[in-house]
């Protein structure tokens, strides 16, 4: 049979395996991306809305770190939670949160830096006017946050993308043990190095519906913003 | 009454740039209105920026009805008691009534019924059919509106306004001075920057002109650039090819002058006992305000009287008449470069 066709196949018969896959992938990605959203978007106001001494060279940093090597992330935290490493007592290696870790810090300056971008785009009149309402910093975040949505959204929809295509951190603190850490990323990566080209391009599909359907919301959520 | 405004010495550097805004001496009292005026670049914004503590000044003090804005305690009080309508208005991305109830709860003298306040600061704007429209997508003149309904809402002790009519229809920019109007006979006090002399004149009850940061020590209506030099030991101003003003004794080539129109006399024929300046013109428009006749003569250059109107009825002038200008040197301030 031809390989496309019974990847086709594997995907509408709803394959236990691949399911399986699609799902763990989805997961960890999406608790990455609401993670590093969390913690960056906040990070991106203050940053954006803040004049401090070293604020280009923070800015300069973090746009540096936005073409972090997945690869390195990987190896970096294959040290920190080994056996033998500083982290290595809450053994999470090989598990599906050190996946999730790895992700949030891999995304982490690219909803930062997002997030900066769209706090600085804010007209500054509109800060300004707040505060002579006798707005509190708190009401003053709660405002940008509703003028920006779309771009804080776009932001945390950019991140789950570049997490869920990833795989240097899936293969490397995953294990890609399966059933348990094996991602579409990196079982894509295993099957094809197998021969097992059929299975490959059945997730390769599913990933690309992933990154299709990630497109697609960054898309309607621009539309909305243009609206 | 404590005065709302009084700042002396005040000094604002922009770095790099060489302007600084300099303001000796300004009062604003309690319920009064104060007029900026002056070119672009000449400090108008910077000025009110500084009022509701946007910007630090690098040497002086504001005072806010008594506080000092340097400190915590002035900041805090300027913030309650200070809104600044900035230029253009900047308009929160939500509906007209969202944006008015943003400051009707935030207002330090916020009212038991949020939701009437707002009615009622809409209604004083002419919104109350506006309440559910997306503010940011208003015409220029509406914005305006909104951004005057949401002050009226905060009821501050101080209202700053920047260039509050500029870019508007000519009907908002009448609904808006009619706004304006309202709150001079309540207690509140205003600052705005205005590009309009007339404006200045028709609603501040004081009048600063800013130059270059520079505040001028005269009346913006009566505004000229000159070069000084002395005749028989008399200083003399000349503001155009052929008009030499008599002034007071000064030093210097080059500056400015302004002559305050309430000591410029009109009359149709030169009056018997001739002052030192005295000039020939036509009444070119006539204007009332503040309970007076504002009247343009053109004499070469524009020159502007403030005259009581019974003065006027009794004078036998009207619009398109030629008349006489006279003042006495002690009439006009002088500023030299």
């Amino acid at each position: 049979m031809n390989p496309v066709i019974k990847a086709l196949h594997l995907i509408f018969s709803l394959d236990p395996e691949v399911l399986r896959v699609a799902a763990l992938s989805l997961y960890v990605s999406t608790a990455a991306a609401a993670l590093a959203s969390a913690a960056g978007i906040p990070l991106g106001y203050l940053i954006g809305i803040s004049r401090f001494p070293g604020k280009r060279t923070l800015v300069l940093t973090l746009n540096s770190l936005m073409a972090l090597p997945t690869v390195l992330v990987g190896l970096l935290l294959f040290f920190l939670l080994t056996r033998n490493g500083p982290l290595g007592s809450l053994r999470l290696l090989y598990t599906p949160g050190a996946i999730v870790i790895g992700e949030f810090v891999l995304i982490l300056p690219i909803l930062t830096m997002l997030s900066v971008a769209a706090t600085s785009s804010v007209d500054r009149a509109l800060i300004e006017t707040a505060a002579t309402l006798n707005a509190s910093p708190l009401s003053v975040m709660k405002l940008v946050l509703a003028e920006r949505r779309f771009a804080y959204t776009a932001a945390a929809v950019t991140g789950f993308g570049r997490a869920v295509s990833e795989v240097g951190i899936a293969i490397m603190v995953g294990g890609n043990i399966a059933g348990y850490t094996r991602t579409l990323t990196s079982a894509v990566a295993l099957e094809t190095s197998r021969g097992e080209f059929e299975f490959g391009i059945a997730l390769g599909f599913v990933l690309l519906a992933v990154a299709a359907g990630v497109n697609l919301a960054l898309h309607l959520v621009q539309g909305a913003a243009r609206a | 009454m404590k005065n709302t405004i009084e700042i002396n010495d005040l000094v604002k550097k922009w770095p790099g740039t060489g302007f600084s805004l300099n303001v000796p001496r300004l009062v604003v009292p309690a319920g009064k209105s104060c007029a900026v005026v002056g070119p672009n670049g000449s400090g108008k914004t910077t000025l009110l920026r500084l009022l509701c503590s946007l910007e630090k000044p690098d040497s002086g003090s504001i005072l806010l009805a008594g506080h000092n804005l340097s400190t915590a305690a002035g900041r805090k009080l300027a913030r309650r008691e200070t809104t600044f309508l900035t230029h253009p208005p900047a308009m929160f991305t939500t509906s007209v009534y969202r944006n008015v109830a943003f400051a009707a709860v935030r207002s330090a003298a916020r009212a038991a019924d949020g939701n009437r306040e707002v009615a009622r600061a809409l209604a004083a704007a002419g919104l109350e059919r506006f309440e559910k429209r997306n503010a940011a997508k208003l015409s220029s003149g509406e914005k305006q509106r909104v951004a005057i309904a949401r002050a009226l809402a905060f009821r501050p002790k101080l209202l700053l306004m920047d260039e509050p009519t500029a870019n508007i229809d000519r009907e908002n920019a009448l609904l808006i001075e009619n706004v304006l109007q309202s709150l001079r006979r309540s207690n509140a006090s205003i600052v705005f920057s205005t590009l309009s002399r007339e404006q200045a004149f028709r609603l501040g009850d004081e009048i600063v002109s800013l130059n270059n940061g520079d505040m001028e020590i005269g009346y913006p209506e009566n505004f000229f650039t000159a070069a000084f030099f002395e005749r028989n030991g008399e200083s003399f101003a000349r503001i155009a090819a052929d008009i030499e003003i008599s002034i007071p004794h000064t030093h210097g080539c080059r500056g400015a002058i302004s002559i305050n129109p309430e000591r410029i006399t009109l009359s149709p024929l030169p009056p018997p006992a001739a002052p030192r300046n005295l000039l020939n013109g036509r009444i070119t428009r006539l204007e009332e305000a503040r309970g007076c006749l504002i009247v343009t003569v053109s004499a070469g250059a524009d020159f502007v009287a403030a005259v009581e109107p019974r003065t006027w009825n009794t004078s036998g002038l009207s619009l398109g008449a030629t008349c006489c200008i006279a003042f006495e040197p002690s009439s006009v301030k002088v500023r030299t470069h």
